[in-house]
């Protein structure tokens, strides 16, 4: 008897602890920059290419969310790192990134969340490194890109890349 | 064995929301950089004007005189895909001609400034209404824009036969810079 009743205790502390669990949290992106270097990145005959290049300032978008977000009233907090995953790149490009926003959440009444940090140009390398961190969901918050290093002494042909943000529910 | 099975599962239960929430997402970046050749003359297009005179020393010969101009430059930039063969500078007499007993030549100096694989000058070349070749083996580079960079070029006119040269008394060439595979 005294055997099932512990076995209950436990029971009941674990299903405890399993309510404890916190709402997965999500993150999107959404777009992509497919950049092309024209003609005229070459000002005139015996110069290099201008010194830099810029996508649109809302080039990208991500979105930022847990499940049970309660109508954008769940209060959590996260970080976001971003890196780059090369597929086909060179060392001499230097891509950045920023946000230009600060996006928007789905919910009714006084809910805002917020973004801190983010909003200048990041260089962005192959190892993850701290970006932003932020309060309650976020949605269609704005990235522009721009890329350094480019020039006529590269092989011409298409480099790639993949920009990988990682949240971390703090 | 029960007591250890829920403590197990306790313990795993218990340990999860010590686990930090994590997700990740992505944006494909793609950056082409396409072939591309520009060339240009510096300081400008205006003309090479080269007279001809006897020297004090032979006032009455006409043989075998020569006079030259350096005034003209030439830049350019390159970028070349991995498999491209590199590009060459080729000069032509595009309207007028040269009256027999006169040659004219064209003469790239070896390159100023820039960066990367600039091109190898060919040496003297003489100008004909067919291109040839001034400068060679360009690969992705640029000269640097302006006088004093790229190539000098130096045209030189040369009177080799004035028996032949009948009464011209000034002649007007255009010529035309390509760079190309």
């Amino acid at each position: 008897m005294s055997s099932n009743l512990l076995c209950y205790f436990f029971l009941f502390i674990g299903l405890v602890c399993a309510s404890t669990l916190p709402a997965q949290i999500n993150i999107e992106s959404v777009g992509q920059w497919d950049a092309e270097v024209s003609q005229d990145a070459v000002l005139d005959a015996g110069l290099d290419f201008v010194a830099f290049f810029e996508s649109m300032p809302d080039q990208a978008f991500f979105n930022i969310f847990v499940d049970d977000d309660d109508n954008g009233r769940k209060n959590f907090k996260f970080r976001v790192d971003v890196h780059r995953e090369d597929i086909d790149w060179h060392p001499n490009l230097l891509l950045y990134l920023r946000r230009t926003g600060n996006g928007r959440w789905r919910g009714t009444g006084q809910a805002n969340g917020l973004l801190k940090n983010g909003t200048d140009y990041q260089l962005l390398t192959t190892s993850p490194t701290y970006f932003l961190n932020g309060l309650k969901n976020r949605y269609d918050v704005p990235i522009q890109f721009r890329m350094e290093g480019a020039s006529v002494l590269l092989p011409a042909k298409t480099y790639s890349t993949n920009v990988v943000y990682t949240v971390t529910e703090l | 064995m029960k007591y250890t099975i829920i403590i197990l599962w306790l313990l795993i239960g218990a340990s999860i929301p010590l686990a930090a929430q994590v997700d990740v997402a992505n944006s494909e970046i793609t950056f082409t950089i396409p072939e591309i050749t520009q060339l240009d003359i510096e300081p400008d297009n205006a003309p090479v004007i080269i007279r001809l005179q006897p020297s004090n020393n032979n006032p009455n010969s006409l043989q075998n005189l020569s006079a030259s101009d350096n005034s003209k430059w030439i830049n350019y930039t390159c970028a070349l895909a991995p498999q491209s063969a590199n590009r060459s500078v080729y000069i032509q007499i595009n309207q007028g001609s040269i009256p027999i007993g006169m040659s004219v030549t064209a003469e790239a100096s070896n390159p100023v400034g820039g960066a990367g694989q600039l091109g190898i000058a060919i040496g003297s070349v003489p100008l004909t209404m067919s291109p040839r070749r001034l400068i060679t083996d360009i690969g992705g580079c640029y000269t640097g824009d302006g006088e004093n960079f790229g190539h000098n070029i130096l045209y030189t006119v040369r009177l080799d036969d004035v028996e032949r040269l009948g009464t011209s008394s000034e002649i007007m060439l255009n010529v035309v810079y390509t760079i190309t595979e």
